[in-house]
C-alpha cells in the first residue's frame, strides 16, 4: 500500500484507449505522456504499439481512436471489481472470469502476500472458495475429489450441502484452503441478464478470518452486486474521469522521523481498526479511566463508541496525571499583550475544579449548555475544563462574532449561562467586546461572567470557588457543542461526547501528530474552534502533553516573533492550516525553528505551499477532517511517502470512497464526492439544528475528491464550490492549486460566475509583492496562461487581483461573498468573516 | 551548662503517623549503621543513580586530611541535573518556578533549562571562558544568576558566587583570591520595592582589574565598555551548540567564601562527584522530598544552602525547586504563606532568624493560609531556640497533625545537611538532632577526648563524607587547619556543642571569634578592619550581642583618632561606610565610642571582657588583661 506500483503496460493501453475515446478530434504524445505520468518515448512506443494493433490512428494533430475494437475492453469493469475488492480489503483478491477458451483467473494484492496460484485454476479447484462459487452455480463440472488440505471436503454429499448453502447464502466460505492457515471467502458475478460472468475471492490468514469477516462479506457483496454497473451507463456528473492537471510527486518522508514514528505499521494497525475494532480501539482506550467499562467498543449500526461506558473527559484531562505529572506544564499561553505563562497539570486541576464550584453555585447542572466567547487563553481552557468536570456542555463561540450572530447561537444552543471576556487581541490592539455581549443579550435573560481582561478577577473568582469531583457519565454524554464554520451557510451545531471523543483525539495526538513525552506541541487555531478543542486542549492534554495557546495571531507582531516563539519555547510539532502558511510563505524564507512537523488542516494544502513548508520548516503533515469528525479522517500517517496535493489515506477506523452522485463508487482518478463508510471514536454523538451527513449508510462529506490506485485521496474542495465551465468541472480548490503554482501569486480563490459556456471561472490573485498599475494586465495574461496550461481546455479565466481575501475566522475562504461582491448581490449572513477583510478592489 | 537547664529534657516533638509513613527513609538506625560500617557500598549505590561518562573505579580514598571520592569516575553535576532528567522524560517539567521581587511568576521547565545553560555556554566560550577558569557571579536571586552557575559548571569551570549584598571589599576581594576570569553581575537587586545598586559597587570593585564582565541589566540598559557585554545578548545571541565538559569526579564544581576568624575568607572548594551525590542523598532522605513536590528554600544562591539546595540537589533529582527575591515580610507578613498557598509548597527550607520574624508577626498571619501542602519545614544557619521550634511546630504544621519541623546544623564547608532531626524521629527543642547517615560527630574538649553527654565541648566530626569540601582555594594549609586544630586527625567545626545520651546534638554557637548574623558567618576581624579603614578610626573592636531576630547582632567599640569628636554624624558615617565595603549583612547595629580598647599585654583586643561586660557576666580570667 505504501509502495508506489507504476501502471502496467496493459493499464497504460487501457487509459490510452479511454483518452482516445473521449478525444475524437485527435490527442498530441505530451497528452498522452502527461495522462500517464511517463516520459514521451514511453508513450510514443504505446501509442505506436497501439496504432500498429488498429486500435489507435496516427494523424496530423496525433492520434485517433482506430476502427479495431479491443476484445478485452470488454471485461474491464470486471477487472474494476477486482481493482475494487482489492482496494476496500487490501487482501489478496481473485477473479475467476468464464472465456470462451476457459477460466482465466487474475489476482491483485499486496506484496508479501501469498500468491501460489497460476493463472488458471488448479485441479483441486473444489477446495477453494472460488471453485465452491463456480461449482454451486454449474460453471463447472464435479472434478475428482483430491484432498488438498485435512480439511478439504471430499465427501460428495456433504460437498453438495455446502454448494446449497453457497446458492442460498451468496457466499462461499473455505476455513482452510490449499494450504492451511489460509482462508477465503468468494462470490459470484453477474451480468446484466443474470448470467454467471465470473466469481471474485479474497484471501487472508486464517488467524484473522474470524475477525475479517463480516468486513470482507460485505465488501465482496457490495462490490459483486455493482460489478456490472461500474461503469456508469452516461458520462459520470464529472467530466473528465481522469486527473490530468496534477504532476503527482512521491515523497518520502526522512528516515529519522519514519524510524521512530509512535505508528510503524500503518497498514496493519488500519487493517486491525476495521476487522477487530475491539481489540484495536478498546486496547488503546484501556490506557484511560473509566468509572465503568463498555459493553462494546463500536456499533457499526449507529456508529456509537464505548456504549456502557462512563468516564469523564475532564478527569481524563487532569485527575489522571496526578500526582505523577504534578509540575509538568500542562499549558503555555501566551496572550495578546505578550504575557507568557506557564501552567501545570496540578494548578490547572487546581483551578478547573475550583471554577466547578463556582459554576455549581451559579446553578448549572449536568446536561447544562454554558455558552463562551472567550478568546483563546488560560480562562477559556479552565472554563471548558470546569464545565465538563460537572458534566456540563461547553458551546465555545468564535470571538469576534458579531452581536446577531452571536445571539442566534445563544438561542440556538439555549445556553444556561454566558461566560464572556470583555476583549480580545488582534494585531496587538484590545477590541472590546462588551458592547457586542451587551447588543447581543437584549431583553435576553441570560446570566454573564465576565472575564475582565488585564485584571486577575476571573482566577481569582475561580479559585475561590470549592473544589469538585469530576462526574462520571455516560461515554455518549455531550462534552460540547461546536457550529460548524459558516462557509456555506446556516451554521449547524455539532455535539461530542465524553468517552469516544477522549479515545480518537487522543489516538490522532499520538499516532498521526506522533507527539513523544516531553514534547510541546502547538496550534494556531484558535480555542473556539474544533481543531483548538481537540489540539489545542484535550488531547495534548488526554495524553499528559503540553500545549502552547496563543491568543492572538501566530504571525504577529511579525513571522519572525512566531519563529523565534517556537524556536524558544522548543514547539516541536505545529498543527496548523493553508492559510497561515500562505502567509508565512509570503514572508519568504523562515527561521530556523526546532520543529519536527507541520501538520495543515483546514482546506486542502496545494502542493507548492507543501513544498515550501518541507523546505522552510518541516516535513508536512496533511490532514482532512470536519467539526463532525472530532479527528482526522484522512491524512498521511509518517510511515507512508507523501503525495503533495494528495492530503493522504483513511486513518484507522475509517473507510472512504469516491463515488458519484448516486452512491456509485467510482475508479481510481475518477472526481466525484467524497463519502466515509465508517468514522472513526472521536464521531459526533449528536447534530442540532442540521440535516445529518449520513444518508443511505454513507457519511457524504460535502467534499469533492479523487483519489488514485494506492488509496490516496485528493481533496478538490466543497461539493457546492465546483465550477461548471462548459462540460467540465473544477473543483475551487484545484484552480487555486494551479494558479497557486505560478510564482507571483500568494493566495488565490477561485468562483464560478454566470458567463458564455455555463460558468466562467474568475480567479482571485493576491500577488506576492505590490504589482505597479501598468503591468496588472500583463501579469494577468501570464497567469491566465499559466492556469491554461494547469486545467487543459476550458475557456479562459478571468484573474482579479486582490490586496486580501476574505476568510472565515477558522480560515477558510467565503467565496460566497467574493461572488456576491464581483455580482453586485447581497452576499447573505457574513457573521463569520474575519474582521480585518475591507473588500475585494478589483481590478 | 547553663542552655541545657533551659531544656525540657523530656520534650518530644513526634512527625504525624501518616508522614512518617510515607517518609523516603524509614529505618534511619539501618541506614546510619550501614553508612559507617560499609561507606563504600552506602555511597556507591548512591552515586551510580546518575550518570558517569567513566564509571568510578573506586568509591574513596582517605589519606586523612585528604579525602577523595568516585575515584577515576568522569562527570559533570549539570550534565546529570539537565540532559539526564530531560532524557527520562521530564523536559516540560518545571525544573525552576522563580518569584520576582515584584510579584512576577516564571517557569522555566528542564527542556528550556537546558537550552538557555547551552546557549550562554556556548556564549561564555566564546568569551574565553575554559575548562578551570574562575568565574565570579555577582548576582541576585533570579533564573539567571542560576543560569549563569549551571553554564559555568557546564564548561567545567569554576564559579565562585558572591553575594550580592556584599560590599565593594568583599567582592573586590574575592574576585582577586579566585583569580576570576570573568565577572557576571546583575546591575540591581530588590528588596521591599526599591531597587538597590549593584553597579557602581561592582564598577568599583574591579577599578584596575583586567576582568570581563557580562552584565545583567534589569534597571536599564547602559552603553557597555570594551570587554563589557550584555547577558540576554550573550545568551540569546548565541546557539545552543555547547555540551557538557565532562570532568574527573574530583573536578572543581564551585568555590564558596566563607568567613574565618582571620579575616581573610576562605574559598572552600567543592567539586562535582561527591558534591552531586551528598547534597543529593540529603535532599531525598532528610528534606525528604518526592519526585512531585515544590521544594522551597528561602535562601539565596550566594550561600551555600542556596547553593545546594535551591540549584543543585532539586535540580539533580528532576524536582521543582522554588525560587523568591525579596524580603520575607514584604510587601506584608502573609507573604510567604502565600507563596506556600499559591504553589502548594511541601518542602520549605528556611533560617531560624526567619521564624523568629514570623513569631514577632504572629500566628494570625499563617492562619490566613492554606498550608494544608507544607509536610517538612526544615531550619538551618543558626541555633534554633527552643521557642521558635515549638511555634513553627504549633502554627505552621499544626502541631504536628499534618507536618514536621526539622532543625539541622551544617556549614559551607560542609555541603549539605550533617546533623538534623530526621523525620522518622523525634525532635527535641533545644537540639539540631542526630549525626546524619555518613556523619560520624562527637564533641570533644581541647584535647580531642571526648566530653561526657551533657558537656558543652568542640564539635567535631570522624570522618569525611563525598559532599565535604576538598581544599581551601589557593591555601591548602588553611584547609589541613582544619584538621589539626583538635588532635586526633577530626575536622574542627569551630562551633561548641554538647551532646545527649541519645545522641542529640545541641550546638551553641562559635568558639572563634565569628559571629552568625541571620544565619551569615561574619568574621569580627573583617568588620574591625572595614572600621579601621575609616580616616576616622583609630582602633575597633566587634562583638556580637542576641539579638531576638537575628540570633546575633554587631556591635563596634571605636576608637578615634586624635582630633575626631564623637557624634550622632559620625556613628552614621561609619554604619555607611562598613555597609559599603562589608554589605548590609555585616552592618554594625550598634556604634560605642571608647578612650581605649581593653587589650592583653601582647596587644590582642580582650572582645571576651567586651562581651561580658556587655552582657553583664563574669568576665572570667582577666589575668592576661593589660593595665
Amino acid at each position: 500500500m505504501a509502495r508506489k506500483r507504476s501502471l502496467s503496460t496493459v493499464q497504460a493501453a487501457l487509459r490510452i484507449l479511454a483518452y482516445l475515446a473521449e478525444h475524437p478530434e485527435g490527442v498530441e504524445v505530451k497528452e498522452v505522456a502527461r495522462l500517464l505520468g511517463k516520459s514521451l518515448s514511453t508513450a510514443y512506443a504505446l501509442l505506436n504499439s497501439l496504432a500498429e494493433e488498429g486500435f489507435a490512428v496516427k494523424t496530423e494533430r496525433g492520434y485517433r481512436l482506430g476502427q479495431a475494437k479491443p476484445l478485452r475492453l470488454e471485461t474491464t469493469p470486471l477487472e474494476e471489481a477486482l481493482e475494487e475488492l482489492y482496494l476496500r480489503t487490501r487482501e489478496r483478491c481473485y477473479l475467476a472470469l468464464l472465456t470462451p477458451e476457459g477460466i482465466r483467473l487474475k489476482t491483485r494484492g499486496r506484496q508479501g502476500q501469498p500468491h501460489p496460484l497460476g493463472d488458471t485454476l488448479p485441479e483441486e479447484v473444489h477446495a477453494l472458495a472460488l471453485g465452491k462459487v463456480l461449482l454451486a452455480y454449474g460453471a463447472l463440472s464435479l472434478p475428482p475429489l483430491v484432498p488438498r488440505t485435512p480439511y478439504t471436503l471430499t465427501d460428495p454429499l456433504a460437498l453438495e450441502a455446502e454448494l446449497t448453502r453457497v446458492r442460498e447464502s451468496g457466499l462461499a466460505a473455505e476455513m482452510e484452503e490449499y494450504a492451511p492457515g489460509l482462508s477465503a471467502l468468494a462470490a459470484p458475478l453477474f451480468g446484466p441478464g443474470g448470467e454467471l460472468l465470473g466469481a471474485l475471492g479474497v484471501v487472508v490468514p486464517t488467524r484473522r478470518f474470524p475477525f475479517a469477516f463480516g468486513r470482507l462479506a460485505r465488501a465482496l457483496s457490495e462490490v459483486a452486486q455493482v460489478s456490472a454497473h461500474l461503469r456508469p451507463p452516461e458520462p459520470p456528473s464529472l467530466a473528465s474521469p481522469l486527473e490530468p492537471s496534477l504532476q503527482v510527486e512521491v515523497v518520502e518522508p526522512p528516515c529519522a522521523l519514519k524510524e521512530r514514528a509512535n505508528l510503524r505499521d500503518y497498514p496493519g494497525a488500519y487493517q486491525a481498526s476495521l476487522e477487530d475494532p475491539e481489540g484495536f480501539f478498546g486496547s488503546f482506550a484501556r490506557e484511560f479511566h473509566w468509572e465503568t467499562p463498555w459493553e462494546r467498543v463500536y456499533d457499526p449500526a449507529t456508529h456509537t463508541w464505548f456504549s456502557g461506558g462512563r468516564t469523564n473527559a475532564a478527569l481524563n484531562a487532569l485527575d489522571r496525571h496526578l500526582p505523577e505529572r504534578a509540575q509538568q506544564v500542562a499549558l503555555i499561553t501566551l496572550d495578546g499583550d505578550g504575557h507568557l505563562e506557564k501552567w501545570t497539570y496540578r494548578e490547572l486541576l487546581d483551578l478547573s475544579s475550583r471554577l466547578a464550584g463556582v459554576f455549581q453555585n451559579l446553578g448549572i447542572k449536568r446536561g447544562d449548555r454554558v455558552a463562551l466567547y472567550l478568546p483563546t487563553g488560560l480562562e477559556a481552557a479552565l472554563s471548558l475544563l470546569a464545565l465538563a468536570r460537572i458534566g456540563a456542555v461547553h458551546v465555545a463561540l468564535p470571538v469576534g462574532l458579531g452581536p446577531e450572530a452571536l445571539r442566534e447561537r445563544l438561542l440556538q444552543s439555549q445556553a444556561r449561562l454566558l461566560i464572556a471576556a470583555d476583549g480580545y487581541f488582534r494585531r496587538g490592539q484590545l477590541v472590546p467586546l462588551r458592547p457586542v455581549v451587551e447588543a447581543a443579550l437584549k431583553d435576553l435573560d441570560l446570566p454573564v461572567l465576565w472575564h475582565v481582561r488585564g485584571s486577575t478577577e476571573f482566577l481569582e473568582r475561580a479559585s475561590e470557588g470549592s473544589p469538585l469531583e469530576a462526574v462520571p457519565v455516560p461515554a455518549h454524554h455531550p462534552l460540547f457543542l461546536l457550529h460548524t464554520s459558516g462557509s456555506t451557510g446556516i451554521p449547524k451545531g455539532v455535539v461530542h461526547g465524553h468517552g469516544g471523543y477522549m479515545v480518537g483525539v487522543s489516538w490522532a495526538f499520538r499516532y498521526l501528530f506522533d507527539l513523544k513525552p516531553g514534547e510541546v506541541f502547538h496550534t494556531t487555531a484558535d480555542l473556539f474552534w474544533v481543531v483548538g478543542h481537540s489540539f489545542g486542549l484535550y488531547a495534548p492534554l488526554f495524553l499528559g502533553g503540553t500545549s502552547l495557546l496563543v491568543e492572538d495571531r501566530p504571525d504577529h507582531p511579525s513571522p519572525a516573533a512566531f519563529y523565534e516563539r517556537l524556536r524558544r519555547l522548543g514547539v516541536d510539532v505545529l498543527l496548523t492550516s493553508p492559510t497561515v502558511l500562505r502567509a508565512l510563505r509570503r514572508h519568504g524564507e523562515a527561521r530556523p525553528t526546532s520543529l519536527r512537523l507541520v501538520g495543515s488542516v483546514g482546506e486542502a494544502l496545494a502542493p507548492e505551499v507543501w513544498r515550501w513548508t518541507r523546505e522552510n520548516l518541516a516535513w508536512p503533515l496533511d490532514n482532512w477532517w470536519q467539526t463532525e469528525l472530532g479527528a482526522p479522517a484522512l491524512a498521511t500517517p509518517l510511515t507512508l511517502p507523501a503525495k503533495p496535493g494528495f492530503v493522504g489515506v483513511p486513518l484507522p477506523g475509517v473507510e472512504a470512497r469516491v463515488v458519484d452522485a448516486e452512491g456509485r463508487v467510482l475508479p481510481p482518478g475518477a472526481k466525484g464526492h467524497l463519502v466515509l463508510l465508517r468514522v472513526g471514536p472521536a464521531h459526533m454523538v449528536d447534530l442540532l439544528g442540521g440535516e445529518s451527513p449520513w444518508k443511505g449508510g454513507l457519511y457524504w462529506t460535502g467534499d469533492l475528491a479523487t483519489w488514485d490506485e494506492e488509496g490516496y485521496f485528493r481533496i478538490l474542495g466543497r461539493s457546492e464550490e465546483v465550477i461548471k465551465v462548459g462540460e467540465a468541472r473544477l473543483g475551487t480548490a484545484e484552480v487555486e492549486a494551479a494558479a497557486l503554482t505560478h510564482p507571483q501569486v500568494a493566495e488565490a480563490a477561485a468562483i464560478g460566475i454566470p458567463g458564455e459556456e455555463g460558468e466562467e471561472i474568475v480567479v482571485f490573485a493576491v500577488p506576492k509583492k505590490e504589482v505597479p498599475e501598468e503591468l496588472k494586465a500583463l501579469l494577468a495574461e501570464k497567469i491566465k496562461a499559466h492556469l491554461l496550461r494547469h486545467l487543459g481546455p476550458v475557456p479562459p479565466p478571468r484573474i482579479v487581483f486582490v490586496e486580501r481575501l476574505p476568510r472565515t475566522r477558522s480560515g477558510k475562504i467565503l467565496r460566497r461573498l467574493l461572488k456576491a461582491e464581483l455580482l453586485g448581490v447581497d452576499p447573505g449572513d457574513v457573521s463569520a468573516l474575519e474582521e480585518e477583510y475591507g473588500g475585494a478592489k478589483a481590478s | 551548662m547553663a542552655v541545657q537547664k533551659l531544656l525540657k529534657a523530656e520534650e518530644r516533638l513526634w512527625a504525624p503517623e501518616e508522614v512518617r509513613l510515607r517518609a523516603n527513609l524509614q529505618n534511619f538506625p539501618e541506614e546510619y549503621r550501614r553508612s559507617l560500617e560499609d561507606p563504600e557500598g552506602f555511597w556507591g549505590e548512591w552515586a551510580r543513580r546518575f550518570y558517569w561518562e567513566k564509571p568510578f573505579e573506586k568509591v574513596l580514598e582517605w589519606n586523612l586530611p585528604e579525602h577523595r571520592w568516585f575515584l577515576g569516575g568522569t562527570t559533570n553535576a549539570v550534565y546529570n541535573a539537565l540532559e539526564r532528567n530531560v532524557e527520562r522524560g521530564l523536559r516540560n517539567k518545571v525544573a525552576l518556578l522563580y518569584l520576582s521581587e515584584d510579584g512576577r511568576e516564571e517557569k522555566l521547565t528542564y527542556g528550556e533549562l537546558l537550552d538557555r545553560v547551552r546557549r550562554l555556554a556556548t556564549g561564555l566560550r566564546r568569551l574565553g571562558v575554559e575548562k578551570g577558569d574562575r568565574v565570579v557571579i555577582y548576582m541576585p536571586l533570579t533564573l539567571e544568576g542560576i543560569l549563569a552557575m549551571l553554564a559555568t559548571a557546564y564548561l567545567g569551570a569554576i564559579h565562585s558566587v558572591v553575594y550580592a549584598g556584599l560590599g565593594v571589599s568583599a567582592l573586590r576581594e574575592r574576585i582577586l583570591d579566585a583569580g576570576a576570569k570573568l565577572l557576571i553581575a546583575g546591575d540591581v537587586s530588590y528588596r521591599r520595592g526599591k531597587g538597590v545598586d549593584l553597579r557602581s559597587i561592582v564598577e568599583e570593585a574591579i577599578k584596575d582589574l583586567p576582568l570581563k564582565v557580562v552584565w545583567f541589566q534589569r534597571a536599564f540598559q547602559a552603553e557597555l565598555p570594551e570587554g563589557h557585554y550584555d547577558f540576554q545578548e550573550i545568551l540569546w545571541g548565541s546557539p545552543p551548540e555547547a555540551r557538557a565538559e565532562m570532568v574527573d569526579a574530583e573536578h572543581p564544581l564551585f568555590i564558596l567564601y566563607t568567613s574565618g576568624s582571620t579575616g581573610k575568607p576562605k574559598g572552600v572548594v567543592h567539586v562535582h562527584g561527591g558534591y552531586m551525590v551528598g547534597t543529593t542523598y540529603h535532599l531525598r532522605t532528610f528534606f525528604d522530598v518526592k519526585d512531585d513536590d515544590v521544594f522551597w528554600t528561602t535562601s539565596d544562591i550566594g550561600w551555600i544552602v542556596g547553593h545546594s539546595y535551591i540549584v543543585y540537589a532539586p535540580l539533580l533529582e528532576g524536582v521543582t525547586s522554588l525560587l523568591r527575591e525579596g524580603a520575607p515580610d514584604y510587601p506584608d507578613p502573609g507573604a510567604f504563606w502565600q507563596v506556600v498557598e499559591r504553589y502548594r509548597v511541601n518542602v520549605m527550607f528556611t533560617a531560624p532568624t526567619a521564624v523568629r520574624l514570623f513569631m514577632k508577626f504572629g500566628p494570625e498571619w499563617p492562619a490566613r493560609y492554606d498550608l494544608s501542602s507544607l509536610r517538612l519545614i526544615a531550619v538551618a544557619g543558626e541555633p534554633l531556640n527552643p521557642e521558635a521550634l515549638r511555634w513553627a511546630y504549633q502554627h505552621l504544621v499544626d502541631g504536628g497533625q499534618r507536618g514536621f519541623v526539622a532543625d539541622n546544623w551544617w556549614q559551607t564547608e560542609l555541603g549539605g545537611p550533617t546533623l538534623g532531626t530526621p523525620l522518622v524521629l523525634p525532635a527535641k527543642p533545644g537540639f539540631a538532632g542526630v549525626a546524619l547517615p555518613g556523619v560520624e560527630a562527637e564533641v570533644v574538649n581541647e584535647e580531642g577526648k571526648p566530653v561526657p553527654p551533657g558537656q558543652g565541648g568542640l564539635l567535631v566530626l570522624k570522618r569525611p563524607f563525598p559532599h565535604m569540601m576538598r581544599t581551601v582555594w589557593g591555601n591548602h594549609d588553611r584547609y589541613l587547619q582544619y584538621w589539626r586544630e583538635v588532635p586526633g586527625n577530626v575536622y574542627a567545626s569551630g562551633d561548641i556543642a554538647s551532646k545527649d545520651e541519645e545522641g542529640y546534638f545541641s550546638v551553641l554557637g562559635r568558639a572563634d571569634d565569628v559571629l552568625n548574623v541571620a544565619g551569615h558567618r561574619i568574621g569580627t576581624a573583617d568588620v574591625e578592619s572595614a572600621l579601621v579603614s575609616h580616616p576616622a578610626v583609630a582602633e575597633a573592636a566587634v562583638i556580637g550581642v542576641p539579638d531576638p531576630l537575628k540570633g546575633e547582632a554587631i556591635k563596634a567599640f571605636v576608637v578615634l583618632r586624635l582630633g575626631q569628636t564623637p557624634s550622632e554624624e559620625l556613628k552614621e558615617s561609619l554604619i555607611a561606610h562598613v555597609r559599603r565595603e562589608l554589605g548590609p549583612i555585616a552592618t554594625p547595629s550598634e556604634i560605642v565610642f571608647l578612650d581605649k580598647l581593653p587589650k592583653t599585654r601582647s596587644g590582642k583586643i580582650l572582645r571576651r571582657l567586651l562581651k561580658a561586660q556587655e552582657l553583664g557576666k563574669d568576665p572570667g580570667d582577666l589575668s592576661t588583661l593589660e593595665e
